[in-house]
């Protein structure tokens, strides 16, 4: 488990950096669009189908990375006013509610997937992307906020962080 | 089930879910499983919705949200924004309550180069808390301008928050992002006259010291002002330029403001792969933050169409006659309750589905609606007891500084937003001239 942690770790720290350097070639692409076509020059076709793909893996590659370093936003306002037991007992409730969660979305994200591959269900603007593709990075990106989950119970040291929004 | 009933047992679960802890993205996945299985074809519904999580962030839309981060975080990273502020203060000599005002001017300045309250309190707080505290000023007159000066972030372009806002409303991002700025510099004037106004009556609350008395190089102060902030509001004109101008969109403006940023920066000697790797890594952690709690709560506003909480609230909401001032204070005073201990996307996310179809009832206006939840919301960054900038300034403050002081520095200058806010509900024009100006 501890090999596993430390391994998935690793994989958070470089999609940490990977999603940022999504969003700053999201950024340069956009402006290099911009200039292309204030001079008349063709550029990458599609570009805003392009972005718009872009934008929803990084959040969804990000999503177990920010889980990780416990900076999703949160509402503290129960457990601002308990103890440590108190906190830390909230905490296993709150981890045992993101567990479930998640399972049930990558049970339900499978099934979509599945179909989507079965029936070749696509996204047809300017590219066509198989659905099923999206799909993998949805059931990708909750696996991995479930194993967060699920570690934090089995650390036994579920309480919250301090870094809450 | 009776819509009330819907609606009780959706916005009930939801909220007991956040006041539990559970991450607001999480509450909203949890209630939308729950909400499409009871009132969207039970097993067939869940298994089509992850698409619709899918497809929720895949929006150019929230693309300037993550591009106007980034601007700021450039700036924050690489020391500019630091440097920029420590630039202003030498220019305001002789007036009372000096480096308070000085926090409200750099704060304002800052809020134009970056679009996040968080960046703009947490700089403020390093950079001009620690000096106003040391010379022996008042503690809640120096934290007060600072968290209220952080605020203003929210308002003054570029904000990410009022670009998520226009784009979860469909309304004009452009129209939005320009309502904000005379708001913003209103708030800012008023902050200066009420530091100025205070010091004058009391001039224990800041206190003389010899720095103070020592003539300044006005024109080493200037020469300092040029070569550290002018540039840096080259920026502002460039993002908020090529919007009024036409040449961009707001996203496209978003994107040449961090490429702006970055070369400014450059001009500096302040890039290098370290701060623009710490940039963009705090950007992307941001940014998931914010769109992930979209993504979960994407299906929310059509669950409670579906569920009938929606239409049945408007119902009740029409039978109740309400004048559009009357309407205008119930989103004021919804908003300002649930501020008191939630984010401002989880506000928007809940209201939004409410709110747009109450105004178009109303006969709101779809802007002044925006201006005023933006407000509002900035409001309630400062609202005790869990307004977002109060634990910022916690963060940042000495640790002698206990939260009641900090919520009694807010006080004051709640009240003054509080007065701009009443001032937009009955002259709309303060806030819709701007953008009707640039149509």
């Amino acid at each position: 488990m501890i090999l596993l942690e430390a391994a998935t770790g690793r994989l958070y720290r470089v999609l940490g950096v990977a999603v940022g350097l999504i969003i700053g070639a999201i950024a340069l692409a956009i402006v290099l669009d911009l200039g292309a076509r204030k001079l008349g020059v063709p550029f990458i076709g599609g570009m805003q189908e392009l972005v718009e793909y872009a934008l929803f893996i990084s959040v969804f590659l990000g999503a177990p990375w920010v889980l990780r370093e416990n900076a999703h936003i949160r509402v503290d306002f129960v457990s601002a006013f308990m103890g440590p037991a108190g906190r830390r007992r909230m905490g296993i409730i709150v981890n045992v509610i993101g567990l479930t969660v998640c399972l049930i979305l990558v049970y339900y994200g499978w099934r979509n997937l599945a179909d989507a591959y079965a029936f070749k269900f696509a996204q047809r603007q300017y590219y066509v992307v198989m659905e099923w593709m999206l799909l993998t990075v949805f059931v990708t990106s909750l696996t991995l906020c479930a194993f967060e989950f699920a570690l934090r119970l089995y650390r036994r040291h579920p309480e919250f962080g301090s870094e809450a929004s | 089930m009776e819509w009330y009933t819907a609606l009780a047992l959706l916005i009930g679960i939801v909220v007991f879910l956040m006041m539990l802890g559970t991450y607001v993205a999480f509450a909203f996945f949890a209630v939308n499983i729950i909400g499409v299985f009871v009132f969207l074809r039970g097993d067939i519904g869940l298994s089509t919705m992850p698409l619709e999580f899918v497809l929720s962030v895949s929006s150019y839309g929230f693309v300037p949200v993550a591009l106007f981060i980034l601007m700021g975080e450039i700036l924050f990273q690489t020391g500019v924004a630091a440097r920029s502020i420590a630039a202003i203060e030498p220019l305001i000599r002789r007036v009372p309550g000096r480096l308070s005002v000085a926090s409200v001017a750099s704060g304002t300045v800052f809020s134009a180069l970056t679009g996040s309250t968080i960046a703009n309190t947490a700089i403020m707080g390093r950079v001009m808390l620690p000096e106003q505290l040391e010379r022996g000023y008042d503690s809640r007159l120096s934290m007060g301008a600072i968290m209220a000066v952080g605020g203003i972030a929210m308002l003054i372009p570029p904000s990410a928050l009022a670009v998520l806002l226009a784009s979860l409303a469909e309304g004009s991002i452009r129209d939005l992002l320009l309502a904000g700025l005379l708001p913003g510099l209103l708030m800012a004037v008023l902050f200066v006259g009420y530091i100025v106004i205070r010091c004058l009556l009391n001039p224990a609350f800041a206190p003389l010291d010899a720095s103070d008395e020592t003539p300044v190089d006005r024109k080493a102060a200037w020469r300092r002002f040029l070569v550290d902030v002018a540039p840096l509001l080259l920026i502002f004109a460039v993002v908020v330029g090529s919007i009024i101008l036409r040449i961009a969109t707001p996203e496209e403006a978003a994107a040449l403001g961090c490429i702006a940023a970055v070369i400014a920066c450059a001009a500096y000697g302040r890039v290098n792969w370290t701060t623009m790797l710490a940039a963009l890594r705090e950007t992307a952690k941001v940014n998931t933050m914010i769109l992930f709690v979209i993504a979960g709560s994407y299906t929310f506003s059509q669950v409670l169409q579906v569920s009938g909480a929606t239409s049945g609230f408007l119902r009740l909401m029409m039978g109740w006659h309400m004048s559009t001032l009357v309407a205008l204070a119930v989103v004021i005073l919804i908003l300002l309750f649930l501020g008191a201990f939630m984010d401002q996307v989880s506000m928007m996310l809940l209201t939004l589905p409410f709110f747009v179809p109450l105004a178009a009832t109303s006969g709101i206006d779809l802007l002044l609606l925006l201006v005023v939840m933006l407000i509002a919301m900035e409001i309630s960054l400062m609202t005790p007891p869990f307004g977002l900038l109060l634990f910022v300034m916690k963060g940042v403050a000495p640790r002698s500084m206990g939260l009641g002081t900090i919520y009694r520095a807010a006080t004051p200058f709640l009240l003054l937003e509080l007065a701009v806010l009443g001032l937009i509900v009955i002259w709309p024009s303060v806030a819709t001239w701007l953008p009707s100006l640039a149509r």
